[in-house]
């Protein structure tokens, strides 16, 4: 399974590679994985929900703008040192597509950051902004996370080796809707698995 | 008749009087107010391009109230979350100046807001929030952090004999950014209210 995974991230980094040729800026491309627990409000309650990427990926499919299968991975995409945008890669019939769903689901840095003395960790607050929009159950959150970035070499066969951000931890808290109940969310964010491609 | 006439009067009034009192009674509006605690670490950028951290409480965040040159709070004040009817609470600092107390709304530095609704527990007597605290304070301390806050809900006694059902504590556990003495800083920790009484 992990290689499968692997494989699957591999392919989607080679069609990141191969979709802007003209362009030569290189991305960090790391697996995003979210990890959510959310108390959600019922009519004689609240109850306890689990959030993560299948459930973000059913909720992006809500918006009837996709059809991501069940092997769609999230990912987070970022040239330059900037904050990640968020993508969904998957493999179809041998063909790997790779969609910019930045629409529906942002990320942004709010205030400074704080860097260590020799560079290697970044400390932010990052904001996850999804929204889904869908009138009949919305599904979406806002989250502040702590946010914690180890740097380092990262290294790709036939890209080449450059500086940038190899995992990512977040911290999050924030409030939304699962279904169109309010939900308070608490858990963590995470990005991994960082590979270079060419745009 | 007209001894009839003026019973009905009589009771007319009576009744008008009554209502008065109900009404009066259902629009009597309570203030609380709880013992604020701010214990946050800071992670603050320093000049030569490390880190160190830094601890805020009360009487740092007093401190940088001060600083803004609109007050002049002595050792002795007290950060209170004050609500009205049960309300989002705001700031205030309460000291004894020459045996007078005097009570100060510091809201325009110290600011609290809800960014989306509450989920409330069975019969409500545990609420979850996200609450977001607003310190611009003077001096180069300020921040901006994002709690995920727990409320409990208690009697407070009114002194009639009856008890006020409010939030009788809360806390609110959670991070984001700011400056301490103009450094950037990455804050985190909890900020805690206690011993609600009626104000």
């Amino acid at each position: 399974m992990k290689k499968m995974m692997r494989f699957a991230l591999m392919t989607a980094l080679l069609a990141l590679a191969t979709c802007g040729a003209t362009a030569q800026s290189t991305n960090v491309v790391q697996r995003a994985n979210f990890v959510l627990k959310g108390t959600t409000q019922t009519p004689s309650g609240a109850t306890s929900v689990r959030v993560i990427n299948k459930d973000i990926l059913a909720a992006l499919n809500a918006t009837g703008a996709y059809q991501f299968g069940p092997k769609a991975l999230l990912l987070f995409v970022s040239g330059d040192d900037q904050t990640p945008a968020l993508m969904v890669s998957e493999v179809s019939g041998g063909k790997t597509t790779t969609t910019d769903v930045s629409d529906y689901f942002g990320v942004t840095e709010i205030g400074n950051e704080v860097r260590s003395r020799n560079e290697s960790t970044r400390w932010q607050t990052w904001n996850f902004a999804f929204d889904n929009g869908n009138t009949n159950g919305e599904t979406g959150f806002q989250l502040w996370g702590s946010t914690t970035i180890h740097r380092g070499a990262i290294h790709t066969p036939g890209i080449g080796t450059l500086a940038g951000s190899e995992r990512v931890q977040s911290d999050v808290k924030g409030v939304g809707r699962v279904q169109g109940a309010i939900t308070i969310f608490s858990g963590s964010v995470s990005g991994a698995n960082a590979t270079l491609v060419k745009e | 008749m007209r001894t009839l006439f003026k019973k009905t009067k009589t009771i007319t009034a009576a009744l008008f009087c009554l209502a008065l009192t109900a009404q009066a009674q259902t629009n009597q509006i309570y203030s609380t107010v709880k013992d604020a605690s701010f214990v946050l670490t800071a992670l603050v950028q320093t000049s030569d391009g490390g880190t160190t951290t830094a601890r805020i409480t009360n009487k740092d965040i007093l401190a940088a109230i001060n600083a803004t040159g609109a007050f002049n709070f002595g050792n002795a004040a007290k950060l209170l979350f004050r609500s009205v009817n049960g309300g989002l609470p705001y700031f205030v600092v309460r000291e004894s100046i020459s045996n007078e107390v005097t009570t100060t709304d510091i809201s325009d530095y110290l600011t609290l807001t809800e960014p989306d609704d509450a989920v409330h527990g069975h019969n409500s007597i545990v609420n979850w929030g996200i609450w977001n605290y607003t310190l611009n304070g003077g001096g180069g301390t300020d921040f901006t952090f994002w709690g995920f806050t727990t409320l409990y809900t208690g009697a407070i006694p009114t002194g009639n004999g009856g008890d006020l059902l409010r939030a009788v504590s809360l806390n609110s556990i959670g991070s984001g950014p700011g400056h301490v003495n103009g450094a950037n800083a990455q804050f985190s920790g909890k900020v805690s209210g206690n011993h609600a009484r009626l104000d």
